[in-house]
């Protein structure tokens, strides 16, 4: 082949206006011109096969995804909310305080009354030794706002939460407060309510949450802020998901399969509930944005599995098809997965698409399940799957250490 | 049988008031498991086929096996799901109460409220998760709860009335109305008991004349109990600067609810109303003008309540015994509280100040008597109470 042939294929390999199949293409042209020039030998077809490799790479990192953050692992996100949860200090701030607390907490004030200003300072030492434990920035920020009501840098925010609420622990009319109000928990139970003839905190003006709660008192504000990281079956991601499509309006526009069978209450997850939400509302509006039959509702089936080291949350559209090919899949990420994934998944859980292609064949895709993943290599977790999906399933999971 | 597997002994006593004696008394029915190894070493009873599982979310938290928390729960899940048995969670960090099946969530306040009659129930042979959720009537509790809360999310940014005049609102411990009402003095009420009522009607009546005095319908125990007609009823019949003070009882049901209930003629008498849990209600109440209600109609007034006679008595005759040593001592004026051996508490039962009040007791005794009695005094010994005759309880 002459010399000025290659220079051409080099440039026009080159070229970043070439689409990946055009790439692809080009490429099997080329193998063709060489196998009818009787040229092909060994050393070539290596040298073409890593030519190939690297355009592909290329590709991958220069055109699509430059801005994609760097791979979080979300199972940091599970431990942070874990420890959280059983820190011997931390979890006075999200449960009520009953007697048993009261003593634990008079302990570790070194105390014999309830003294609020102590405690906090043991709250926000205790919340600063577990806020070097790696997390998504994200929900690092909700847990300051709730406990300092600043940001980061220490300025003050208007609100933590999508609820952006006003009220935290560190709040200057709770300090004030507890100085009318010696030896009482602003948190506390009822029991030892009664027990000390003393109300705990009431908030000077009560709020309606976006899930409908009203919340009235510092109590009512604790459990609602243990509601955002922890689900289980009287916070069952069911109840979460049902409530947020009726004030979504989304009932009327999509037919919600939710199945007790197949999406149980009892399921324990740590996880950034609000965060989890938007997640669920980018799939929902591609849901939305499918051409179909305006007088036939789409049908999404909503099913949630646990595995020994992980949750499956499934958001399956019925009968729709995947509008892009395999090939296209794995080399080149939509802008909404790649916002989905900058905004919500990253840190969050792991992200994967199972669904029938055009070419008949139906795969699970690892959208966003391992470092490096769209920046360094395809995805490779692509797997053939044995029988038709029947629709495009969205598959977030969330990684839980393994007991 | 039932299982409860709480770590917090000190909540349980202190703050429930569930001691190892209440535990005692229903030993046959119910055994507390306090530690890992407690739970180790009953776990082949506890898994049994129709047991009642009453689990503290948090057990395994402080314990060894902490990380094996969520797969343990997971697995008692599994238990009461796979076999006829019942599963109740509870936690200080849950603020909602729901059944699925036979598995229950509640908040720990919840729990040990409604044990009691759990039990009984369970004694009976009626196992229902339902009574330990709401309590002796579960539909009504549950509906009375729905309609305060929705009540409450309803006037969440409703401002309170302003008016001119003097009004003493009392709020239950919890689910209040928040600034019910502009300039009013505000007090909680946090139990139910008779001397409780009495001791707070002395604390908190007796410093001015109030124009209007609000209480709730539903507080105490069991939203059942519609404690606001009791504590009416005791405000009527204690001696105090407000005694014929205008009251109005709000509450989210309307009579027919109450009918039934042992104060309900308490809404029959003069300057007590009904009116509805809401912040326009109170406002437009307290403006409402007053009806001239003075002592002299009170005993009256208090005639048409009718009071059952308290259960710690056993019969007529006792309670007669005891209305007799007050009247004695009270006729030879005598302060019936300097009197050694009798019980003082039983004066400030709702059915004793009701006697004293409807009787006209509390008023002072004619100066042509008291004249009398001081002229017999020198010559008689005071009297003493020596005692009672107490019959055998076989015989009651």
């Amino acid at each position: 082949m002459p010399k000025d042939k290659y220079d051409f294929i080099q440039e026009l390999l080159e070229n970043k206006k070439l689409s990946p199949s055009q790439r692809e293409r080009v490429l099997l042209l080329v193998k063709e011109e060489i196998r009818k020039e009787g040229l092909i030998s060994k050393s070539l077809a290596d040298r073409l096969a890593i030519i190939e490799e690297l355009v592909n790479v290329k590709d991958i990192s220069e055109e699509n995804n430059q801005d994609l953050p760097k791979y979080f692992d979300s199972l940091h996100l599970y431990k942070y909310l874990v420890d959280y949860n059983q820190n011997p200090i931390l979890k006075s701030t999200c449960h009520e305080i009953d007697s048993n607390e009261l003593e634990n907490i008079l302990e570790y004030c070194e105390t014999t009354e309830y003294d609020f200003e102590k405690h906090l300072g043991k709250i926000l030492d205790a919340f600063r030794e577990h806020d070097k434990k790696p997390a998504p920035p994200k929900v690092k920020a909700l847990i300051r706002g709730y406990l300092t009501g600043k940001n980061f840098r220490g300025n003050p925010i208007k609100g933590w939460s999508t609820d952006k609420i006003s009220h935290n622990w560190s709040s200057p009319e709770l300090l004030q407060w507890s100085l009318n109000n010696q030896g009482v928990p602003p948190n506390i139970d009822k029991g030892l309510m009664i027990n000390l003839r003393k109300k705990g905190y009431q908030l000077r003006k009560p709020f309606i949450t976006e899930n409908g709660s009203g919340i009235y008192s510092f109590s009512n504000l604790v459990l609602y802020f243990k509601c955002l990281f922890h689900i289980r079956s009287d916070n069952s991601l069911k109840n979460i998901i049902r409530n947020f499509n009726r004030a979504s309006g989304w009932e009327a526009q999509i037919d919600f399969e939710i199945s007790d069978s197949t999406f149980p209450n009892n399921i324990e997850i740590f996880t950034d509930v609000d965060k989890f939400l938007q997640a669920y509302k980018v799939i929902i509006e591609l849901v939305l944005e499918k051409p179909n039959d305006k007088r036939v509702k789409p049908v999404v089936r909503l099913s949630l599995k646990e595995n020994e080291d992980s949750v499956e949350f499934s958001i399956f559209h019925v009968g729709s098809v995947y509008g892009k090919t395999i090939d296209n899949t794995t080399v080149r990420l939509g802008n909404k997965y790649r916002g989905l994934i900058k905004n919500q998944i990253n840190g969050l859980c792991k992200f994967y698409v199972q669904a029938d292609f055009e070419s008949g064949e139906s795969y699970r895709v690892g959208i966003w399940d391992q470092p490096d993943l769209w920046i360094k290599i395809k995805p490779i977790t692509a797997i053939t799957l044995d029988k038709q999906v029947g629709g495009v399933e969205h598959i977030f999971v969330i990684v839980k250490p393994n007991m | 049988m039932i299982y409860l597997i709480d770590d917090k002994k000190i909540r349980q006593e202190k703050d429930y008031k569930w001691t190892d004696d209440r535990f005692e008394s229903f030993k046959s029915l119910i055994k507390p498991i306090y530690t890992l190894d407690d739970l180790q070493e009953n776990t082949t009873d506890i898994f049994q086929t129709g047991n009642v599982i009453l689990y503290h979310e948090s057990f395994l938290d402080s314990t060894d096996i902490a990380n094996e928390a969520s797969d343990r729960r997971r697995r008692l899940d599994n238990f009461a799901k796979n076999t006829n048995s019942y599963l109740v969670l509870f936690s200080g960090s849950k603020n909602t109460r729901n059944l699925d099946g036979n598995i229950a969530n509640l908040p720990v306040s919840v729990l040990y409220s409604n044990l009691e009659t759990f039990i009984q129930k369970a004694k009976e042979g009626d196992i229902n998760l339902k009574f330990l959720l709401f309590g002796e009537n579960p539909l009504v509790i549950k509906e009375l709860n729905d309609k305060i809360d929705a009540a409450l999310l309803n006037m969440i940014n409703e401002k309170a009335c302003k008016v001119g005049n003097a009004n003493f609102f009392i709020e239950p411990a919890e689910k209040n109305i928040n600034d019910p009402l502009t300039g009013c003095v505000l007090q909680t009420i946090f139990s139910d008991t008779d001397n409780e009522f009495t001791t707070k009607i002395n604390e908190w009546l007796n410093e001015m004349i109030y124009d209007n005095i609000f209480i709730p319908l539903c507080f105490g125990n069991t939203l059942l109990d519609y404690n606001g007609l009791r504590l009416a009823c005791h405000i009527r019949c204690s001696p105090s600067k407000n005694q014929t003070t205008r009251i109005f009882i709000y509450g989210v049901v309307g009579a027919d609810y109450l009918i039934h209930n042992e104060y309900f003629n308490i809404l029959k008498t003069k300057n007590t109303s009904l009116i509805s849990f809401s912040k326009k209600a109170i406002g437009e109440s307290a403006l409402i003008p007053k009806e001239h209600f003075s002592k002299e109609e009170l005993p009256g007034e208090l005639a048409k309540l009718k009071l059952d006679v308290p259960q710690n008595y056993y019969d007529n005759h006792a309670i007669a015994n005891e209305w007799g040593i007050y009247q004695m001592a009270r006729n030879a004026n005598i302060n019936i509280k300097n009197l050694d051996g009798f019980d003082i508490e039983k004066i400030n039962s709702l059915y004793f100040k009701w006697l004293i009040a409807k009787n006209k007791l509390n008023e002072p005794i004619p100066e042509e008597q008291q004249k009398q009695q001081r002229e017999y005094l020198v010559k008689i010994e005071g009297p003493k109470f020596i005692g009672k005759i107490e019959l055998p309880k076989t015989k009651r």
